[in-house]
């Protein structure tokens, strides 16, 4: 229950869609969503194969409480090989997209091929379909693909996931973008649909979700609500959304700024929470202009924005002047501070044009980030940057940046390389903030002693999301009892993944109540305890396919600025990442071997050997 | 009769809105008078923080990060900066 018990396999080389059914034993081992795509992956690609590939696939994957009514009951996952790091990718999205294509009738797609030329996918109820796509939406961005697909199919809520053209373009950090601004965003999954010639996926559906205890389901999740709608974080969530962070890290001194040569930005004040609910004075609007909820979500955090109509920006633009999915905090850390720029309209532009394009906007930033060190450092010039002063600060190489390398015009392709692959082509490797070639969000490790360890251990690169070891990090520059409380945190935060819920109801719920609503819905006995197994053991079969794909305890790594340039303000004061204090504690509490693989008991004790 | 010497601190709510005490600015900054001797925990528990105990929002007294279980015997000065915040995370 909770599963309608069907995959849908499309040979893209083929031309094929067939169904097939649901591997229910791993149902029991992985629970779904980011564990069951990394089994069905773990089985069906060898972890060497070029990412790019037709020989790697592409898995969108739902959880059991995808498209129920439990709070933010939306969540779908993209897995696949990422070809921004060369490890396993797991790309999570929201929006309305995963519910759609769970109410259709199934619980996962398998992309696999290469098709010769490019085209879509439909998937209305039953039916799955491909269609041709050039001289229709191929080469459009992901707003004029999401029109143009309900308006030849006549139905204005069908729910589309789709690439822009930085997907065709195969920018290293491409996102697949659902409902026009929410994303399955991290590592470039979208340049894998790219290399598929694979352009959308349009889903319709009208079945519903069967769960095991309709009754108890219904109580359960009425009950879950009654902790989380009132809780002060989806208040918070609400009421400033993720941007309330900026200023947070900022007075913490964990604001990655100027490519992290600091910590703590001087201009903050021009792109906050506060000045984005602030009315410009040019038009009496302010750029906030409301919330965009998820799939059953109660909480509803996400941004709307209306850049001024006035900024240079979107001159000529007339798909930029209405209201867009706005910043949130890791985009607009990333094209804010991240790159010293103050001007907010230029930072929402720039998001903007990566939902538009799709891609990922922290990679982006950090990207160009890394690009501005490089021109003031003098390892670029005004050659590459077509005339432009590219130092950080200025909003017009931002901006034309943007613009730049989602359509992979001149310098545009160097930055879609990532940060990695741009400063080792101009000698500077030392200006790349990445862990495993992705870029970092926005978290200074060296006033986050918990963050610096997740960062260097998350199977796919330098992530906010894999671990959660903000609120102790926000108590105590320490290492101490970080490598328990970051472990812990993963192995939670991946059966959350798992689940088809969205990870900000952490704020609010504890694990018990995630329990209790997949116990409800599922066949079984999920407990808290098995829940906790199930992401230990998600965890482990990841760090598997890295192995197998050659990473090893050298990749656990962070960047040398972090370890030897030390914090310039704020809590952590004089202080650099001490990962090597934490490391071999945080391997003997995984099982692994001080080279960072699991051993032969660690795998026999979770099922993996 | 003994009177009872005063101290003022520096309080800064960060992304609390829309908590805001009387007399604070719209920055979130405000002065708060505690009696001398007066220690973090006290000057928590004066705030009345929306959870009513203040163990949901970190602290830093001048810039530097104090732990929630450490709050109590970390005296106060006049003067003294404290910095308030939920604990979030972005997305």
């Amino acid at each position: 229950m909770a599963w309608h018990g069907v995959v849908l396999r499309v040979n893209l080389t083929e031309g094929t869609c067939t169904s097939e059914a649901l591997n229910m034993d791993w149902v029991k081992l992985y629970l779904g969503q980011r564990g069951l795509g990394s089994k069905y992956l773990s089985e069906e690609v060898d972890p060497k194969v070029d990412p790019l590939s037709p020989d790697n696939k592409l898995i969108f994957v739902t959880g059991p409480l995808t498209g129920t009514c439990a709070s933010t009951g939306g969540r779908y996952s993209v897995v696949t090989k990422g070809p921004l790091t060369g490890a396993i990718a797991c790309s999570n999205s929201g929006g309305q997209f995963g519910g759609e294509f769970k109410l259709a009738g199934w619980d996962m797609l398998i992309l696999e091929g290469k098709s010769p030329k490019p085209v879509y996918l439909t998937i209305f109820n039953d039916e799955a379909q491909l269609h041709d796509a050039e001289g229709f939406i191929w080469t459009k961005s992901v707003w004029e693909t999401e029109d143009a697909i309900k308006q030849r199919h006549q139905d204005p809520l069908i729910r589309i996931a789709s690439i822009g053209v930085s997907g065709e373009n195969l920018v290293r950090y491409a996102c697949i973008m659902n409902d026009r601004d929410r994303a399955a965003g991290r590592s470039g999954v979208g340049a894998v649909m790219g290399s598929k010639n694979l352009k959308a996926i349009a889903a319709r559906g009208s079945h519903g979700v069967a769960v095991k205890d309709p009754k108890r389901f219904l109580e359960v999740t009425r009950a879950k609500r009654k902790i989380l709608d009132p809780s002060p974080a989806r208040a918070r969530y609400s009421g400033l959304g993720t941007m309330a962070m900026m200023d947070v890290t900022q007075a913490h001194g964990s604001l990655p700024t100027l490519n992290c040569r600091e910590v703590q930005f001087s201009g903050i004040g021009d792109v906050n929470v506060k000045k984005q609910h602030t009315k410009r004075k040019s038009d009496g609007v302010a750029p906030y202009q409301g919330n965009k909820a998820c799939f059953a979500c109660s909480i509803g955090c996400g941004r709307m924005a209306l850049i001024d109509p006035n900024h240079f920006s979107v001159k000529d633009k007339p798909q930029h002047r209405g209201v867009t999915g706005g910043l949130e905090y890791e985009s607009a850390y990333a094209v804010g501070p991240m790159c010293g720029i103050t001007d907010l309209e230029a930072a929402i532009y720039a998001s903007a044009v990566c939902n538009e394009q799709g891609m990922d906007p922290i990679s982006f930033g950090a990207t160009v980030a890394a690009a501005m060190e490089l021109f003031e450092e003098g390892a670029i010039s005004t050659k590459e940057t077509e005339g432009r002063d590219f130092s950080f600060g200025n909003a017009e190489a931002l901006v034309w940046a943007a613009e730049v390398t989602g359509s992979a015009r001149g310098f545009g392709v160097e930055l879609g390389m990532g940060a990695k692959r741009l400063c080792d082509k101009y000698g500077r490797p030392e200006f790349a903030m990445v862990v495993k070639g992705q870029e970092f969000p926005g978290y200074d490790p060296r006033a986050m002693q918990g963050m610096a360890l997740g960062y260097a251990t998350s199977n796919r690169g330098a992530c906010h999301l894999k671990a959660a070891p903000f609120v102790d990090d926000f108590q105590r520059i320490a290492t101490d009892g970080k490598a328990k409380i970051v472990k812990d945190s993963q192995d939670y935060v991946a059966a959350i993944d798992s689940s088809g819920l969205c990870t900000f109801t952490k704020a609010a719920w504890q694990a018990p109540d995630y329990a209790d609503q997949i116990d409800a819905a599922c066949e079984g006995d999920w407990t808290v305890e098995r829940l906790l197994e199930v992401g230990e053991r998600i965890f482990n079969l990841e760090r598997m396919f890295n192995n197998a794909a050659g990473f090893t305890a050298k990749d656990d790594t962070l960047p040398d600025r972090v370890f030897k340039e030390p914090a310039k303000g704020g809590a952590g004061k004089g202080h650099v990442a001490y990962l090597s204090k934490m490391l071999p504690e945080y391997y003997e509490l995984r099982g692994w071997t001080p080279d960072g693989k699991p051993t032969t008991q660690t795998l026999q004790r979770l099922g993996l050997a | 009769m003994e009177s009872i010497s005063a101290m003022k601190v520096i309080v800064k709510l960060i992304s609390m809105e829309p908590f805001s005490p009387y007399g604070f600015d719209d920055k979130g900054v405000g002065k708060l008078t505690l009696a001398d001797g007066a220690d973090l925990a006290d000057a928590i528990t004066a705030m009345k923080l929306p959870d009513g105990v203040g163990e949901s929002y970190m602290t830093m007294l001048n810039d530097d990060a104090v732990a929630i279980s450490e709050r109590v015997g970390v005296m106060l000065n006049e003067g003294d900066e404290i910095t308030i915040f939920p604990a979030i995370k972005g997305g």
